[in-house]
């Protein structure tokens, strides 16, 4: 039995320490999926929500998808129901915190970072479906079989899905001023 | 985390999975650990009593249909 139904488990005998531990082990990979989906200012609570739902319905969970896979879904609902409760709100790419640097020259440096601020803009403006399967595959590494299980889409469908994602990411980037080097 | 074997993106495609490779990994600044177990522990101590005052809810509102839906003379 793999640690996460060990840990499941021993939450639905009473043991919160066993949650705690869930928790603490998918704690980031939550995080960085709901800071994807809604915006970093969003994401904590997000996915403050998401475990606490997943708290809730794990009597329910039958074990038939890996645990990460099911929480991950749940963490989505979450996102889609945040964004939902804000839809008029616009997207503002520069709510995004500095991402880190290399070792490069200083101007160098402002360049990169400025770069990376706007690729993180443009993933937030990808559409919702094609954002999910990006962020889940290109930024997490999440197998096929797993985006499949978290969007609940059919297997042949995902890589579709993340071809179309990665087309209109590169079609918003070709219209950024930078030159990205993204042959035609 | 795991990988398919990849099939052989076309070169703007395999541009791009360099560039997305660099993002930052955004980091919660508060403890998210705790905040969820604390809420957890609340919640589960609570929920029994929600339950009951879901019950008398659910028993209210059928006693009001049933007068309601009973036949005038």
């Amino acid at each position: 039995m793999d640690a996460d139904r060990v840990l499941v488990d021993r939450t639905l005998a009473g043991e919160l320490d066993a949650f705690e531990l869930l928790v603490l082990r998918h704690r980031d990979v939550v995080f960085r999926l709901a800071a994807r989906l809604v915006g970093a200012e969003e994401a904590e609570d997000v996915a403050q929500d998401a475990f606490l739902r997943a708290f809730h319905r794990l009597p329910g969970y039958r074990g038939e998808a890996p645990f990460r896979a099911w929480l991950l879904r749940i963490a989505r609902n979450a996102a889609l129901d945040e964004r939902a409760r804000r839809r008029d709100e616009p997207l503002d790419p520069d709510a995004h915190p500095e991402p880190g640097d290399g070792p490069r020259t200083p101007a160098e440096r402002v360049e990169q970072r400025e770069r990376l601020r706007r690729l993180e803009g443009k993933v937030r403006l990808l559409q919702p479906s094609h954002r999910l399967v990006l962020v889940l595959r290109d930024v997490e590494g999440l197998s096929y079989e797993e985006i499949a299980q978290v969007t609940e889409m059919p297997l042949g469908s995902v890589k579709g899905r993340l071809h179309r994602a990665r087309g209109e990411l590169i079609d918003l980037l070709r219209r950024n001023t930078y030159d990205w080097g993204l042959p035609e | 985390m795991s990988r398919d074997r990849p099939d052989e993106p076309p070169p703007a495609e395999r541009r791009l999975l360099r560039w997305i490779a660099e993002l930052p990994a955004p980091e919660p600044t508060r403890d998210l650990v705790a905040a969820v177990v604390r809420s957890a522990r609340w919640q589960r101590s609570v929920r029994p009593y929600l339950a009951a005052i879901g019950m008398l809810a659910d028993a209210a509102g059928a006693g009001a249909r049933a007068l309601l839906e009973r036949p005038r003379r």
